[in-house]
């Protein structure tokens, strides 16, 4: 997974960007990079790391430019090198040019083949860089090059590409992921959550539309369309889940008004739970178990604290001491925790080795009765639009029953969200719709072809070719 | 005093027994009225678009004020035929009447006089119209310029729909001349609120503020209707909201008035959406609301006579009225109303004694014989008056349940929640 920014029209713009990037920095903190237009050529810099390693003060004064785009990338096994951190910036007919993707090309690996056999070389292992080839071979002008480039992919995209003149940016016709419109005075943003815009001052002005293409140039904004009538929108609801920051506003609702109406929909699934408080895994339970106390009356506990300061830099000083990592992030407050019966709040499920050392360590403080609860269905299938789930061999909810992970996890009970009270929760009226979104992960449907992703190993969560 | 009233609504039905109230009235003359209306004033067969002939009217009678209910005159410039004929006239000439008759007019004075309103641009080629599309937010609005009888709004979530409608006003012609010239609005979102007040171009005097619910049906669903119900006060204009109001719109659409020249003597509807960033203007009226009305003449302790003449005359005081109480106006329409109201429908219990509860203006109906019928799409508006807006609003539907015509449609909900839910409009 991956956020992008872009912003024209502005002195410091490359500022603008990395403001930006810092607030998507919970959308990829593998690399983060920024690219910056002047005078006809793009300066750039990207790194691996966090944005606030990867752009020191004097870096950040050198990118010049009056229009700039921005990406943080998500960690993903095995190719967190350098020459896959974004945006790309290459030369081609169209000149100097700065792309930057978030999300998945489901027919890349089809692409990358054709294009190999008649000549083209990859750089990179990323599905982006086969739109690269796919403009570099379209007649100009270049955002005329871009709609017949994404004509030709599949699945789910947000792009921004950055010209010297032009900033262009791009949703795929089923909007999977989300990206907004700002304005901030005479400069346009665009970014993936309205977080950003809010962190850049910016007013937020729409989404860019599902099959829509934006064109910023000498202040204007102009719309094209990848195609001419809308598709059936195929949003991902894990955004409204446990993706997007809760102070976005994702699809047009808010996802900390979804995150608390996916609490209130379990307290009603779970009715009848006898406990004494509702206490939420940290951070990303919060909403939910706020929502669930509401509509239960169980009271609230903060019974966690979680330390903000293990992070990524954090060295494991043995291998035996990788079970205490749960222990280092988050530490039971025993007070509040002994001898009750709870109802614990998580937001999901992947492979349940977390939730088994959560579980095991309230025990550890003499909770009486653990009651998992958790915000989402189980998650039966991998992600081919661009979130890092696991293959299917990791997720246990797709090889075991769920009485099969309540022994597991060594719990009393445990309840998953019902997929109906999920969507009921993720829509609101004038907002999203219940069918509008993707369940893929929830229910193995997929709304577009995959057949790229079954031709390499069976059951990867990732095709041959790398986001 | 003899007074001429000009028109024939539910609206007017209001006015006539309003000033009908005053002991300061000699005679009371309606043209065409109706037949409601002819119950309380005198009935003349003029049409009130002839300046000329409602002119030459006043004379002959010694009509010393008139009263101009409907839009239609006022754009015409009827007011201004009748000034220069030595009449005094309650209703701006057409020239300010434009902050009604043309959106883009009334836009452009708000950006010329600072006024907050919802970000807007002007355009009479529909391809410059399209080009400029992507530049707003969504929803957006896209109105016609000119008087369109409540068709020429629409509220467009995504590009295509607000594309389609650009191209049914500006190239295909789906409203005539009216749209030909379109305002592309962002749309804002908040609860609504109208104020209504008394304007002499000079002095402002508001009446309560009160809510108007448009959509056919309850909770604010089917399609948009000239409205279906009103309560005033509404809770949600608090007196600081009221504050706000009078300073950032009130007094400066009255700076701008003068500093534009524009002869404003009549009312002066301003409709608000109370938004995050505080109260904006969506539209200005330049005449009473109908139905609100109907809701907000009864509340007054004022002779509403003596506001009429002295805003005609420019004499007026910029003062709170006195008023008190709470009412709810519930409209009862005819079936297949907004499209193709059925009429000539018997209409029975209009002597019920459960009505002495209540005020029953007509909007649409006809006498034949001794027999009321429905002649129009809103046929009745029942109002009624109490300490509370839950007593008011009990004591009108008590009185709107005892009224029955075949097909009669109306809302549950008018003033359902007295905390008036937000709504998303132009």
């Amino acid at each position: 997974m991956c956020g992008i920014v872009g912003i024209t029209d502005r002195k410091d713009a490359a500022q603008q960007a990395y403001l930006g990037l810092f607030a998507l920095q919970h959308r990829g903190q593998e690399a983060a990079g920024i690219v910056a237009a002047e005078d006809g050529r793009l300066n750039s810099r990207a790194s691996l790391g966090l944005v606030v390693e990867a752009f020191p003060q004097d870096i950040l004064a050198g990118l010049s430019g009056d229009s700039a785009v921005g990406h943080v990338r998500y960690a993903t096994a095995g190719d967190s090198n350098l020459r896959n951190a974004q945006p790309l910036v290459f030369d081609n007919q169209h000149g100097p040019m700065a792309i930057a993707h978030n999300g998945t090309l489901t027919n890349a690996l089809t692409l990358r083949r054709r294009l190999e056999k008649s000549g083209a070389i990859f750089q990179s292992t990323t599905d982006s860089e086969v739109i690269v080839h796919l403009i570099a071979r379209h007649p100009g002008p270049v955002e005329k090059a871009v709609v017949e480039s994404l004509r030709q992919v599949e699945g789910a995209y947000c792009f921004l590409f950055l010209t010297p003149q032009k900033l262009i940016a791009a949703r795929d016709p089923m909007g999977f992921r989300p990206l907004v419109i700002g304005r901030l005075g005479k400069s346009w943003v665009l970014a993936s959550e309205t977080t950003a815009l809010n962190h850049l001052q910016a007013e937020f002005v729409r989404e860019v539309e599902p099959g829509e293409v934006v064109v910023v140039e000498n202040g204007r904004l102009r719309s094209l369309r990848v195609e001419a009538a809308p598709k059936k929108t195929a949003m991902c609801v894990f955004e409204q889940v446990y993706f997007a920051r809760p102070d976005s506003t994702v699809f047009g609702r808010s996802v900390m008004a979804t995150r608390q109406a996916l609490g209130r929909e379990l307290a009603r699934e779970m009715r009848g739970v006898k406990a004494d408080v509702v206490v939420p895994v940290p951070d990303s339970g919060v909403p939910a178990a706020l929502g669930f106390s509401q509509e239960s009356g169980i009271p609230f506990e903060l019974g966690f604290v979680r330390s903000h300061y293990v992070g990524r830099t954090f060295i494991q000083p043995a291998q035996v001491l990788r079970d205490n990592a749960v222990r280092l992030k988050l530490s039971p407050v025993r007070e509040i925790l002994k001898g009750k019966r709870i109802v614990l709040i998580d937001d999901s499920i992947v492979r349940g080795t977390t939730s088994r050392r959560i579980c095991k360590l309230l025990r550890s403080v003499g909770v009486r009765e653990i009651h998992m609860a958790v915000s989402s269905p189980p998650i039966v299938s991998p992600c081919y639009y661009g979130i890092d789930t696991p293959s299917k061999r990791e997720l246990i909810a797709a090889n075991n029953t769920v009485e099969k992970i309540r022994h597991f996890l060594d719990v009393d009970s445990l309840t998953y969200l019902s997929i109906d009270g999920m969507l009921r929760a993720a829509s609101a009226p004038g907002g999203p719709k219940p069918g509008g979104y993707c369940t893929a992960c929830f229910t193995g449907k997929y709304p577009t072809s995959i057949a790229d992703f079954t031709i390499g190993e069976a059951g990867r969560c990732r095709g041959p070719v790398a986001r | 005093m003899i007074v001429l009233l000009l028109g024939s609504g539910g609206r007017e039905h209001a006015l006539a027994w309003a000033i009908k109230k005053s002991p300061r009235l000699e005679k009371l003359y309606a043209a065409p009225g109706s037949d409601a209306i002819a119950e309380l004033a005198e009935r003349v067969p003029l049409d009130p678009l002839d300046g000329k002939a409602v002119a030459e009217f006043c004379a002959k009678a010694g009509v010393s004020l008139v009263v101009i209910g409907p839009e239609a005159p006022l754009a015409a410039g009827v007011a201004d035929v009748l000034r220069a004929a030595g009449v005094s006239v309650f209703g701006p000439g057409k020239a300010a009447a434009q902050l009604e008759s043309s959106k883009a007019f009334a836009k452009d004075f708000m950006r010329r006089h600072r006024i907050p309103t919802a970000r807007f641009a002007t355009f009479t080629d529909a391809a410059k119209a399209k080009a400029a599309l992507p530049e707003f937010g969504l929803p957006v609005v896209v109105k016609a310029d000119g008087l369109a009888a409540g068709k020429g709004v629409r509220v467009c979530a995504t590009l295509a729909e607000a594309q389609t409608a650009l191209d049914d006003f500006m190239s295909r012609g789906a409203l005539g001349e009216a749209g030909r010239r379109v305002v592309l609005e962002e749309a804002l979102s908040g609860p609504e609120a109208s104020w209504l007040g008394f304007c002499d171009g000079k002095n402002f005097l508001p009446l309560p503020p009160s809510q108007d619910h448009k959509r056919l049906k309850d909770g604010d669903l089917g399609p948009n209707t000239g409205g279906m119900g009103v309560f005033a006060p509404t809770p949600t204009v608090t007196p600081a909201v009221v504050k706000r109001i009078r300073a950032e719109i009130a007094d400066q659409v009255l700076i701008g008035l003068a500093k534009d020249g524009l002869d404003f003597r009549g009312l002066l509807y301003i409709g608000l959406m109370l938004t995050r960033d505080g109260p904006k203007v969506i539209e200005f009226n330049a005449r009473f609301g109908d139905p609100e009305t109907q809701a907000v003449l009864p509340l007054l302790q004022e002779d509403v006579l003596s506001l009429l003449e002295k805003t005609a005359e420019g004499k007026l005081k910029s003062r709170a009225p006195r008023w008190k109480g709470a009412s709810v106006c519930v409209v009862l329409a005819s079936e297949g109303y907004p499209d193709k109201p059925a009429t000539g429908r018997a209409i029975s219990g209009l002597d019920d004694p459960a009505l002495s509860q209540a005020l029953v203006f007509h909007a649409g109906t006809k006498k034949e014989g001794n027999v009321w019928k429905t002649a129009g799409g809103r046929v009745l508006g029942i109002t009624a008056v109490g300490e509370t807006l839950e007593d008011a609003r009990a004591k009108a539907y008590a009185a709107a349940d005892k009224i029955r015509f075949e097909g009669l449609q109306l809302r549950r909900d008018i003033c359902g929640q007295a905390a008036a839910p937000a709504g998303s409009r132009a």
